[in-house]
């Protein structure tokens, strides 16, 4: 998998990261979606293109988690940026 | 036709062919003697890709839109500064931006607060004001686009609070942090077709959050309404 060309991160305060997809006529987003830390340590991971197994690998060196758990994050992270069409298969 | 403006800081020279258009830009006229930073001429392939979003539409307000669409970006990516749909207020020094979709009642609110404030509040601009970050800071400024009412200035002042705005039976304020602001920030703001924009949308964006508070405003339209919004966001010890 690999985030899309076209759609962008950035930290707000807080913590908050925003996804955003750009690129239609309209002036409109195409999807807009807030990750967490570890949503954007997924993110950094997605840019340069990681199958779910790199990801959960990625989460479980940075974070001291379950495997389980870092599998599950990563799995809901992933849906969401689908969600927005943000991936690519 | 031509004419030199100035917009948010920015000098702009404009080439046009409607007369409406002159008009419409006189507040902004610009007569000092820098040279431009801005060179903008309005053709007929502009209009044109105009017509085709609005169809059916005169050509001399096409040309206006046109203006809008090419100077926004120009000032986005070149300039910082974002045009964002809210109506904006300049109260004690500092500026207040009330955002919410279009006919949730932000003119009606910030009408309400000019007459509870009288000449102790003046208006930025009703409709579509600029955010602009400059050394690191982010001002709102007057811009010609300034709603059906033609309410506003050229005139800037820093961003102090932007209020999200609902309707309600009663009055309240409350803060919110800005994770819960930020939708709003971005489904009112404009220009945000390309990767350039998008990316300084962005960072202006994150700087609001950082540098902002954020307020969520439910009202009617009785005038304790603007007593409500004063005393809950504007009013300091």
């Amino acid at each position: 998998m690999k985030i899309k060309k076209g759609y962008l991160l950035r930290e707000m305060a807080g913590g908050v990261n925003v996804v955003v997809g750009v690129g239609n006529e309209a002036n409109t987003l195409k999807g807009y979606v807030t990750l967490n830390d570890s949503g954007a340590l997924i993110w950094k991971v997605l840019e340069k293109g990681a199958s779910l197994q790199d990801v959960v690998s990625a989460i479980l060196s940075e974070y001291e988690v379950e495997e389980e758990i870092a599998r599950k994050d990563a799995i809901l992270v992933i849906e969401k940026l689908k969600e927005i069409g943000a991936l690519d298969d | 036709m031509q004419g030199v403006y100035q917009i948010a800081g920015v000098i702009v020279k404009l080439i046009y062919s409607f007369e409406w258009t002159g008009k419409y830009f006189e507040r902004y006229a610009y007569s000092g003697d820098k040279k431009e930073d801005v060179y903008l001429e309005i053709t007929d392939s502009d209009i044109d890709s105009e017509d085709k979003v609005f169809p059916n539409t005169p050509r001399y307000f096409l040309e206006n839109l046109a203006v809008l669409r090419r100077l926004s970006r120009i000032l986005l990516v070149d300039y910082n500064a974002l045009l964002f749909h809210g109506s904006s207020i300049k109260v004690n020094g500092n500026a207040y931006v009330f955002t919410a979709p279009s006919g949730t009642g932000k003119s009606t609110h910030t009408k309400l607060l000019k007459e509870y404030l009288g000449d102790k509040m003046e208006y930025i601009n009703d409709d579509k004001p600029i955010l602009k970050v400059v050394d690191g800071k982010v001002f709102v400024y007057g811009s010609p686009w300034n709603g059906k009412h033609g309410r506003g200035s050229n005139i800037f002042a820093p961003l102090k609070a932007v209020c999200v705005v609902s309707r309600g039976e009663e009055n309240s304020i409350e803060k919110i942090p800005p994770n819960v602001a930020i939708k709003y920030l971005f489904e009112q703001s404009l220009a945000f077709s390309d990767e350039a924009s998008a990316n300084k949308v962005l960072d202006i964006m994150a700087l609001i959050t950082k540098t902002a508070s954020f307020y969520l405003l439910k009202c009617n339209m009785d005038i304790s309404a603007a007593k409500c919004s004063y005393e809950g966001m504007i009013y300091e010890d």
